[in-house]
C-alpha cells in the first residue's frame, strides 16, 4: 500500500468538498477513506492499455503533506476560489513543493472562471505559466456539439488526464512488446526457410550478386564468390536481431537490439569503402526477408549485377 | 517547407515531436516550449496562424491536444491546415476514435503514419487508404 502512486488532492478555497470530487472522480457515490491523519481513496485506473492503482490523498494544506506522499505523489490537483481576486495567490504556497516534485499531471480546477474574480485570461496565463491545465467544473460554454473531437469538460477532463499518464505502478494490458517490434516477430523464420532460399536461390545468386563481402579471408573480394545467400556470421547476427525482436520483448532485450545494431554498424564501419557498400546491402536484404518481404521485391536491386 | 511536426496536451507536455530541419535537442526544448505557451495562451476565436520568428506556426486544437506545425514562407498556410485534420483525420480512422492515450502508446505506429505523409518537410501522401497501408501489412505480419 505504501508505494501506491498518489494523486494530490486539495482546496484552496474554504468550504470546497473535496470528498465530493474524489467521489466523482472515482465514480462512486461513497468511498471509504483510509483515515490516517491524510485521507486516501484507493482508486483503481482501468483504461484500454492499462491498470494502475493509486491513491487519491486529499491534503488540506501544505503542512499536512507528509514524506510518504511526498515520495508518492505523481499528480497535483487543487481547487481555488475563482470568486474573488486572490483565489490564486492560495495556490502559490503549493508552488515551492511542486517545483521539487516536477509532476506529469498538474490540474488547477475551479468552478468556473469569472470576471468578478480570476477570470479566464489571468488563469490561462497563470496555468501556462506553472504548467497547469485549467479546468472548470461547471464552464459557462458548453463545448461544440457539432466538433467532431469535443474537448471534455469538469470531471470527465480530470479523469481523462490522470489516464493520459504513465503510473509507475502501471501494468499494461496486452504485451505490445515495444509496438512495431513485435510486428517483426514474424522475423523468426524457422532455420530451414533460409535453407530453402538458399536451395532455391543458389543458382541465381552465385552468378555474382552475393560475394563474399567480409574481407578478412580474401584479399579482393571480387574473387571469392559465396553460394550461400547470406553472408554466414552475417546471417548469425540477423537471426539474433530478430529473436531480439521477437515475442517476450522485455527491456533487457530491447536495450541488446540497440548494441547489436551498433555492432553491426561498426563492424560494417571497418571495411573498405566498396564492401562496406555490400555489407549495407546484405544486411538490408537480410533484414527485408527477416521481416517476411518478398523475393522478388529486391531481386535484382544488387549493385553487384548492374556492374 | 515543414520544419516540424508537434502534437502537445494542454499541460504543455510534447507528445510528438518531428523536425524536418536539424536543430539541436536543446534548443528544441527551448522552441517547444516557447510555441506551446504561444499557441495555448490563444483564444478559440483567434486565428490558427501565428508569425514565430523568422517562420509560421499553423495550429489546430483536438479536444485536449494541440498538433503544431513550424513552417517556412515558401509553405501554404491552409494548405498545412487542412493537412492538420488530414493527419487527425488518419489517426481516426487507424485507432477509431483517438485519444491521447493511444498517441501515446502507440507512438511507434503515429511516427509511421507521419512518415508517410511527410518526408523531408513536404507533404508526400494525402489519401488515407493508402497512407494507413504499410501500417496495416505490418500489423498483419504482427499478427499471424
Amino acid at each position: 500500500m505504501a508505494s501506491l502512486p498518489c494523486v494530490l488532492l486539495t482546496s484552496c478555497a474554504p468550504g470546497f468538498s473535496e470528498e465530493e470530487l474524489v467521489a466523482q472522480i472515482i465514480g462512486k457515490d461513497e468511498c471509504p477513506a483510509n483515515t490516517q491523519g491524510v485521507k486516501q481513496y484507493p482508486w483503481r485506473i482501468d483504461n484500454k492499455y492499462y491498470c494502475a492503482d493509486v491513491n487519491i490523498c486529499v491534503v488540506p494544506s501544505t503542512t499536512c503533506v507528509t514524506a510518504q506522499i511526498a515520495e508518492t505523489v505523481q499528480a497535483f490537483i487543487v481547487y481555488f476560489d475563482s470568486k474573488t481576486k486572490l483565489g490564486l495567490e492560495k495556490v502559490s504556497a503549493w508552488l515551492p513543493l511542486l517545483e521539487d516534485w516536477v509532476l506529469d499531471v498538474m490540474i488547477l480546477v475551479c468552478d468556473r472562471v469569472s470576471e468578478a474574480g480570476v477570470n479566464r485570461q489571468t488563469a490561462q496565463e497563470w496555468c501556462i505559466k506553472h504548467g497547469f491545465e485549467l479546468v472548470e467544473l461547471n464552464p459557462d460554454e458548453l463545448p461544440d456539439e457539432d466538433d467532431d473531437f469535443p474537448e471534455s469538460t469538469g470531471v470527465t477532463r480530470i479523469v481523462q488526464a490522470l489516464n493520459a499518464n504513465v503510473w509507475s505502478n502501471v501494468e499494461m494490458k496486452c504485451e505490445q512488446a515495444f509496438g512495431i517490434f513485435s510486428s517483426l516477430a514474424a522475423v523468426n523464420h524457422p532455420p530451414e526457410t533460409s535453407g530453402e532460399l538458399q536451395g532455391d536461390q543458389a543458382p541465381a545468386a552465385s552468378e555474382g550478386t552475393l560475394e563474399q563481402c567480409r574481407g578478412e579471408d580474401s584479399g579482393n573480394p571480387r574473387d571469392s564468390q559465396v553460394d550461400t545467400i547470406v553472408d554466414p556470421m552475417l546471417d548469425l547476427d540477423i537471426r539474433e536481431l530478430a529473436s531480439l525482436t521477437s515475442g517476450e520483448g522485455d527491456i533487457e532485450n530491447f536495450s541488446r537490439l540497440f548494441t547489436k545494431l551498433q555492432e553491426m554498424k561498426d563492424k560494417a564501419a571497418t571495411l573498405p569503402h566498396e564492401q562496406r557498400k555490400l555489407h549495407a546491402e546484405k544486411v538490408a536484404k537480410a533484414f527485408w526477408m527477416a521481416i517476411g518481404g518478398d523475393q522478388d521485391e529486391i531481386e535484382g536491386l544488387s549493385s553487384e549485377e548492374e556492374s | 517547407m515543414i520544419k516540424f511536426f508537434l502534437i502537445v496536451n494542454k499541460q504543455g507536455q510534447t507528445r510528438l515531436s518531428r523536425y524536418y530541419e536539424r536543430m539541436e535537442v536543446q534548443r528544441r526544448t527551448l522552441l517547444e516550449s516557447d510555441v506551446i505557451k504561444l499557441c495555448l495562451s490563444r483564444s478559440k476565436d483567434q486565428c490558427s496562424f501565428i508569425e514565430y520568428k523568422d517562420f509560421k506556426l499553423v495550429y489546430r486544437q483536438y479536444a485536449s491536444l494541440f498538433i503544431v506545425v513550424g513552417i517556412d514562407e515558401s509553405e501554404n498556410e491552409m494548405a498545412v491546415f487542412e493537412l492538420i485534420h488530414n493527419f487527425v483525420e488518419v489517426l481516426d480512422k487507424y485507432f477509431s476514435r483517438v485519444s491521447e492515450l493511444d498517441i501515446m502508446f502507440n507512438l511507434d505506429k503515429v511516427h509511421i503514419i507521419l512518415d508517410e505523409m511527410l518526408l523531408n518537410g513536404s507533404a508526400v501522401e494525402t489519401n488515407k487508404t493508402r497512407i494507413l497501408a504499410p501500417l496495416l501489412v505490418l500489423d498483419k505480419v504482427g499478427d499471424s
